[in-house]
């Protein structure tokens, strides 16, 4: 219980949040069955939902976290812009091909955020994870060695990540 | 017209673009993976910016639809792992046309 503590109060603290957004009254009343709701919810996983959030009040994580999510939504446009113009040329220009690559991260939830962040970012998505390798799939193979370019694409993630989650 | 308005038309509108974009790639791209990059981006960005258009038309809407948004980008790429994994495991979908397939001989190591 005090261990998952932090888990617990980051849960319940973000459970809140949607509760607030959902209902957007501040009436006394409805405000005090939220946070009820939210820790009895957050006890009941035991703060499975987020994980330790807490870690974040350290400035240097905090911003760490930032950077990932504007990296993040920067990949995520340009992807979108190569992907819409590839649609509309007459012959659609692909070399697809699968390729793997080393994950070292450890913690399962970072894993989780570099497989779903490939997944949205330009020319690949990520298929499988067998043991510390991961699959992902080009929709056109970068120019000379395809394993030094996919490793350092998810090093990209997996680098910005190590300073968030170790 | 106020300037939100004129705002909310624009996100709306790109949104509606990419989300046609997505449709037509999925129709247009040759193999089951492929079409799986049509379908997970550009639906995912075409829905957070249609949403986001919506919420500067209503911003008592706001919080609602960013809790939409922020559901939608956590689970558009679980869902296609789930799909490219089974497509993969499945013999009569693999395309032909992989120029290299390095899940296939991890798979083939382990027999």
């Amino acid at each position: 219980m005090t261990k998952n503590l932090p888990s617990i109060v980051s849960s319940s603290v973000v459970l809140f949040g949607i509760w607030l957004s959902l209902t957007l009254s501040f009436d006394l009343q409805e405000i005090i069955l939220g946070v009820v709701v939210s820790v009895l919810a957050a006890v009941a996983v035991k703060g499975a939902l987020t994980g330790n959030l807490l870690r974040l009040l350290n400035p240097e994580k905090f911003l760490a976290a930032v950077g990932y999510i504007l990296f993040f939504l920067t990949q995520m446009v340009k992807a979108n812009i190569d992907i819409f113009f590839r649609i509309f040329k007459p012959v659609i220009p692909i070399k697809p091909g699968i390729v793997k690559a080393d994950i070292t991260l450890k913690s399962e939830r970072a894993r989780a955020i570099v497989a779903n962040s490939i997944t949205l970012t330009p020319g690949t998505i990520t298929i499988d994870i067998i043991g510390d390798e991961i699959f992902i799939h080009w929709v056109f193979l970068p120019g000379g060695d395809v394993h030094l370019a996919t490793q350092a694409m998810v090093d990209s993630f997996a680098g910005r990540l190590e300073n968030i989650f170790e | 017209m106020s300037f939100m308005d004129i705002l909310a038309h624009v996100f709306t509108g790109l949104g509606a673009l990419v989300l046609f974009a997505s449709g037509l790639g999925v129709f247009r791209m040759p193999d089951v993976f492929n079409k799986m990059h049509a379908g997970t981006k550009a639906t995912t960005l075409g829905s957070v910016l249609f949403l986001f258009g919506l919420g500067l038309f209503e911003p008592s809407w706001m919080p609602k639809l960013l809790l939409i948004v922020l559901f939608i980008v956590l689970t558009n790429p679980v869902s296609s792992h789930a799909l490219a994994r089974a497509a993969h495991n499945e013999p009569s979908e693999k395309p032909d046309n992989l120029i290299i397939d390095d899940l296939e001989e991890s798979k083939g190591g382990d027999q």
